[in-house]
């Protein structure tokens, strides 16, 4: 019976909370292909035999408890289908042990022949604990479970494997912890040879299905202990995610980390005094291609931490991180502007071209809209009603950009706005119409040729039509006018692959990240000291962890494992011998 | 008034409308609900609405369950099934018998089997065994194999854009996607953030950066690829687990879902509203379907034996 048994699928579905799907056995010897009419009928008859009255006891216990505990996870719904349900049922079935699988078939159990093996083991042999305790020393040493079907019958790790899958992690180790913790309370508990006496009394109560459910039940309860730390914390943080996590925070940053700007360690610039650093961050706004991208990011935030009030620096700051590459910090930055000056309109549209590269898009929504109800020029155009139609998702979207049309049409002839254009773009770049927002930066780039963040944003939006050489030349326009524009640099890596040329992607990407990183090394042979005031955190202004995933897949591409795997470490030398950069 | 079928005394795991005739679907079911025993594929016709609406025109039985089946998109005749016993079978409904072909590759069962809808030349099976395979009609050994989920992989669905790539959802809760041009068959990119085993997932038809998948946390996510830390929203979690979710090949927004509380739904992912409600089926229901022919037509199959072929009133535009 067991070998039948052991060549019988256990499987297991998922109505309710927690009781996850068990794998189904497959028949571990395959018998001869018969008339497909036939096999119905006869039962499989393999060559293994049971090898023990246990086995078959054991076996029959899981199937059984099993059972029982679908219909236990089932057993609150309000739902009236599941009372008159066939599955439900045959749940029962083998629950109650009435029905067993055996061979190809399932079987009825005749009566009066089904207490005996139970009490024999209870009374004789080892109890079932103790048979667990077996299983789970296996567990503990348990082989893959790709060669499970390889497992001769008689192997009864099969079964407890498969219902500690059920329960989603290694169950019977756990339970080990458990025997004598939370489990004290119910009828398990305490050493397993403790039980050979407790069992002595209450022995019917194991026999039958009702008692097997209420220690089900009661063993469900005391699942929540069961977990360890780690499984707790994940629990919270998962409830903590799904509430925020409903319809209303689609398409939304809701992430708590986007709100902290992350210095960087070792800032050479904290050295100087306050009017030295004035001068030092003007003179990088005025002649921006001076100073590379990462010493002017290190001023700045120097600055901010000097004068943490200073809107326009955080502003700066946000802007320049965008140029790095370095999404959450410039969020992180433009965020702080924006709570310090709200009318501040450069920090909006550029927080709603950070949130549309994030997927943010209700949230770039909002920022466009601030930037225009804002704007001296045309915050008229808002109409009273703006709160409704910024109520759902697609009226919000509707409403802007009728919104952004009427701005445009403000000023007709020679007169227009560039700003209104490149919102625009942005706008059409969220609703994916890509064409227009080509239209629209090509037009704000006629008014301003050296704005290579606009060439950059040309460049992308061209990418998403798959227009790659309008993107690369566009994104080379960038780089010329700013050679340290790593933003420009990594879009340029992916415009590469997405043409299938890996070689040259790998170079951008090592490019960029070589700048990156050289500005940490030079940074630390200036010297250091260490700014108290800034935060002591890991610093965002690292190397960029999307240039380093871009690289990785080049790696992929080009077929070389080895290098991929130092990506994961972010380890650029690995690369030195084999690119040039 | 639905039209049905009664795949007498085996239980509903998938059905699918052909691809090539707007009335022809086929039933993969199973005896005692999967457990044990043989499986059966039913091909029929959906004549007229009612009991009998459905008329059947084939019927295959076979030695192990059938877990999933598809539609061959080059051949009008020809489906292939995923088995119990591992294996995948290629079956023309215009013979009686036996299957045309046989693939015998997985070391477990076969729990779900896509045919490319883009190149139409190939097709993807996803296994108990970890991984998942890509085969030709024409070939007879695998193309290649993907490893990369712990345990089982329940569901591989292609890209409706790009021709190469597909993504898969498993037992070890993650979703991957996958390039079949990837040189070592490694996924491009693995989605965390179900916190129980994916069963099922499905791409959105129009927007071919969205997927939505469905769980045993007893929620639906909707996804883009672009965006690995997380979900884009997510529904639930419900009182019971989706079984299987799919994008209407209509509408970008509307997606048809088949679950343990055994019936089937229509919802609107943009608000995550129901739209539709089929309350027919007394047992779980496994597996839905759109047509590809008529906007609005779902088939659903269940446990309870029963195929249903019926439409969404309104439009889901």
């Amino acid at each position: 019976m067991a070998m039948a048994f052991n060549e019988a699928r256990m499987y297991s579905m998922m109505p309710g909370p927690g009781v996850a799907m068990m794998p189904r056995m497959m028949a571990a010897q395959q018998q001869p292909q018969q008339q497909v009419g036939g096999s119905v009928e006869q039962p499989l008859l393999g060559s293994t035999q049971a090898s023990s009255q246990l086995d078959l006891a054991a076996a029959n216990d899981g199937l059984a408890e099993t059972a029982a505990q679908i219909l236990a996870s089932v057993r609150n719904t309000a739902n009236p289908k599941f009372k008159s349900s066939d599955f439900v049922s045959f749940m029962h079935q083998l629950a109650d042990r009435q029905a067993t699988i055996s061979g190809d078939q399932v079987v009825a159990n005749q009566k009066g022949k089904q207490p005996e093996p139970q009490a024999a083991a209870v009374a004789n042999g080892p109890t079932w604990a103790s048979e667990f305790e077996k299983r789970a020393e296996e567990l503990v040493n348990r082989v893959p479970a790709a060669n499970v079907s390889e497992q001769t019958p008689q192997d009864g790790k099969i079964f407890s494997e498969e219902f500690a899958r059920g329960l989603e992690r290694n169950w019977a180790e756990e339970f080990e912890q458990t025997l004598s913790g939370p489990l004290s309370e119910s009828a398990v508990s305490g050493h397993p040879q403790e039980m050979d006496v407790k069992l002595d009394q209450p022995s019917s109560q194991y026999v039958h299905g009702e008692a097997n459910t209420d220690w089900l039940e009661q063993f469900k309860d005391n699942i929540q202990p069961m977990l360890n730390e780690q499984d707790r914390e994940w629990l919270d943080t998962q409830k903590e995610w799904e509430k925020l996590n409903s319809v209303e925070t689609a398409y939304r940053a809701v992430d708590p980390e986007l709100n902290i700007y992350r210095f960087q360690q070792d800032n050479y610039y904290a050295q100087l005094s306050p009017e030295a650093l004035k001068d030092t961050v003007l003179g990088m706004q005025r002649t921006p291609e001076a100073a590379s991208l990462g010493d002017t990011i290190l001023a700045l935030e120097s600055a901010v931490a000097q004068s943490p009030q200073d809107a326009k620096m955080w502003l700066q700051l946000g802007l320049k991180q965008q140029e790095n590459e370095q999404e959450q910090a410039a969020i992180a930055a433009l965020r702080k502007a924006i709570s310090l000056d709200a009318d501040a309109l450069d920090a909006h549209l550029a927080l709603a071209v950070s949130y549309t590269n994030e997927g943010y898009q209700m949230d770039a929504y909002d920022e466009l809209h601030e930037w225009i109800a804002r704007h001296d020029r045309y915050k008229a155009l808002v109409p009273e009603s703006a709160p409704e139609s910024m109520a759902t998702n697609e009226t919000r979207k509707t409403y802007v950009q009728d919104l952004y049309i009427n701005a445009a049409r403000m000023s007709p002839g020679q007169d227009w706005d560039p700003d209104v254009q490149v919102a625009l773009g942005v706008l059409f770049n969220i609703s994916s119409e890509y064409d227009k927002a080509v239209d629209c930066f090509k037009a704000a780039l006629s008014k301003r040729p050296n704005d290579y963040i606009l060439w950059n944003r040309l460049g992308a939006t061209e990418a998403h039509v798959g227009n790659n050489k309008d993107a690369t030349a566009a994104y080379f326009r960038a780089l010329e006018l700013h050679p340290s524009f790593i933003r420009a640099r990594y879009n340029l890596s992916l415009a590469s692959t997405n043409m299938g040329q890996h070689r040259e992607a790998a170079e951008n990407c090592l490019i960029a990240l070589s700048l990156q990183q050289r500005e940490l090394q030079s940074m630390g042979e200036r010297g250091v000291s260490a700014n108290p005031e800034a935060a002591r955190v890991a610093p965002a202004g690292g190397m960029s962890t999307t240039i380093w995933n871009a690289l990785q897949l080049s790696m992929y591409m080009l077929g070389e494992p080895k290098l991929a795997e130092a990506c994961e470490k972010q380890d650029l030398d690995a690369f030195r011998s084999v690119f040039d950069f | 008034m639905s039209a049905k079928y009664r795949t007498a005394g085996f239980k509903g795991y998938a059905v699918k409308f052909s691809p090539f005739a707007d009335t022809l679907l086929a039933a993969a079911s199973s005896a005692n609900f999967g457990l044990v025993g043989n499986g059966r594929l039913s091909v029929m016709t959906a004549a007229r609405s009612g009991p009998s609406g459905l008329v059947p025109r084939q019927q295959y039985d076979t030695q192990d369950a059938i877990f999933d089946l598809s539609w061959n998109e080059a051949h009008e005749n020809q489906l292939a099934t995923a088995s119990g016993d591992g294996s995948l079978k290629l079956w023309d409904i215009s013979l009686n018998n036996f299957p045309v072909a046989k693939w015998h590759e997985h070391g477990r069962e076969v729990m779900s089997v896509e045919w490319n809808y883009v190149s139409k030349a190939t097709f993807l099976s996803s296994s108990w065994d970890g991984s998942v395979k890509l085969w030709s009609p024409a070939a007879p050994r695998s193309l290649r194999t993907f490893e990369g989920h712990a345990g089982c992989v329940y569901t591989s669905a292609w890209s409706p854009q790009q021709p190469d790539q597909f993504a898969t959802c498993g037992e070890d809760k993650t979703v991957k996607l996958w390039s079949i041009n990837e040189p070592h068959a490694k996924p491009l990119t693995s989605f965390g953030g179900h916190a129980d085993q994916v069963l099922s997932l499905d791409w959105n038809k129009y927007t071919p950066t969205m997927f939505v998948t469905s769980s045993v946390d007893r929620t639906i996510k909707v996804w883009d690829i672009r965006n690995p830390r997380g979900q884009v929203s997510m529904f639930g979690p419900f009182e019971f687990s989706v079984r299987r979710v799919k994008f209407s090949p209509f509408s970008p927004h509307h997606i048809a879902t088949a679950g343990y509380d055994m019936s089937a739904s229509v919802w609107d992912v943009r608000t995550g509203a129901v739209v539709f409600v089929h309350d027919e089926h007394t047992e779980f229901v496994f597996g839905v379907d759109w047509s590809l022919f008529h906007p609005g037509q779902l088939a659903t199959c269940s446990w309870d034996e029963q195929v249903h072929v019926f439409n969404v009133p309104g439009t889901l535009a």
